[in-house]
């Protein structure tokens, strides 16, 4: 086999490049008509150290390659006719949007992501709400505010 | 090359992923059924299984057997107060997965429906995304991160 070949078949098969986040204490502050970024504090794993514990959470991702990400962010201030929206950030902008509604009555709200990008070495993965109308927080529940990325394969 | 070279080579350095979206293309899908997503762009496709670029016939085709993960959502520009709206990823023709089916509870508004999933696929089958307007003729709200759809080999079925 060719040693670049090899070099890839090993780096793929044995590689630590994937994050899981989640946040159960930090209840992190959303004010209206802002794109703001989710509170994580917990790492489920987390081998390479991509992951930063930070409100917000961010995973800085340390090889080129292809990955899935997915992100979850949730909202306690939910009224009638606010509209939300949930993403994830790339870079510090948005790179695919998970969900974009209005709520239909006063009730909490979780918006989750799911897509695949091509990362560079440094890239950075956020998950992100917005609202339109009133300030509120998440709701610093493990399940329902979390970050995850998982290497696909070499770019 | 032996075999298990091959599989390693395969299995880890699979070329099966691929990604589009619409960048910039109009589109009203009409009320009724499912309409197929437009898509416009290639984000990455290493292995040529985006075709119908440009229309509403945008789709994947499956080169190698095995599980696959599908991401992709629809946003539609403007949806009015009580209107239902929907997307599902579809697997040779038939509905595979429903992603968000939802109603706005305000006035007129863009709404998202995203959808993932993951799925057995034998070659030749085909993967695309579709929106569903109850009510009324909805525009498509165009942009990469907006209108778009994913798929990444996992392994052998």
């Amino acid at each position: 086999m060719a040693d670049s070949l090899l070099r890839v078949a090993m780096a793929a098969s044995s590689n630590g490049f994937r994050t899981r986040l989640h946040d159960t204490a930090v209840s992190g502050v959303i004010s209206a008509t802002t794109f703001t970024g989710t509170p994580q504090n917990t790492a489920d794993y987390d081998p390479m150290s991509m992951g930063t514990l930070a409100n917000p959470g961010v995973i800085t991702v340390k090889v080129d390659g292809y990955y899935v990400i997915a992100s979850r962010t949730s909202y306690l201030g939910n009224v009638d006719a606010t509209r939300m929206i949930g993403t994830t950030y790339h870079n510090g902008s948005e790179g695919v949007r998970g969900s974009d509604i209005s709520g239909g009555g006063a009730s909490a709200v979780v918006m989750s992501t799911c897509g695949m990008l091509k990362l560079t070495n440094g890239d950075t993965i956020e998950g992100v709400i917005w609202v339109s109308t009133g300030g509120s927080t998440t709701t610093a529940v493990s399940t329902l505010n979390t970050l995850e990325l998982a290497f696909i394969g070499p770019a | 090359m032996d075999a298990t070279e091959l599989s390693a080579y395969s299995v880890q350095h699979n070329p099966w992923h691929a990604a589009m979206y619409n960048a910039a293309t109009a589109q009203t899908m009409a009320v009724g059924g499912f309409v197929q997503a437009t898509m416009d762009t290639v984000e990455f496709d290493p292995d040529g299984m985006v075709s119908g670029l440009g229309g509403t016939t945008a789709k994947f085709t499956i080169h190698q057997p095995g599980v696959y993960l599908i991401c992709g959502a629809v946003t539609m520009a403007a949806v009015a107060d009580g209107v239902r709206f929907c997307s599902a990823i579809y697997k040779s023709g038939g509905e595979l997965a429903r992603g968000l089916d939802t109603t706005p509870g305000t006035t007129t508004s863009i709404v998202t429906s995203s959808c993932a999933a993951t799925t057995t696929c034998v070659n030749g089958d085909t993967i695309d995304i579709r929106g569903q307007n109850f009510t009324t003729n909805e525009a498509v709200h165009a942009g990469q991160q907006f209108v778009y759809l994913s798929i990444a080999y996992l392994g052998p079925a």
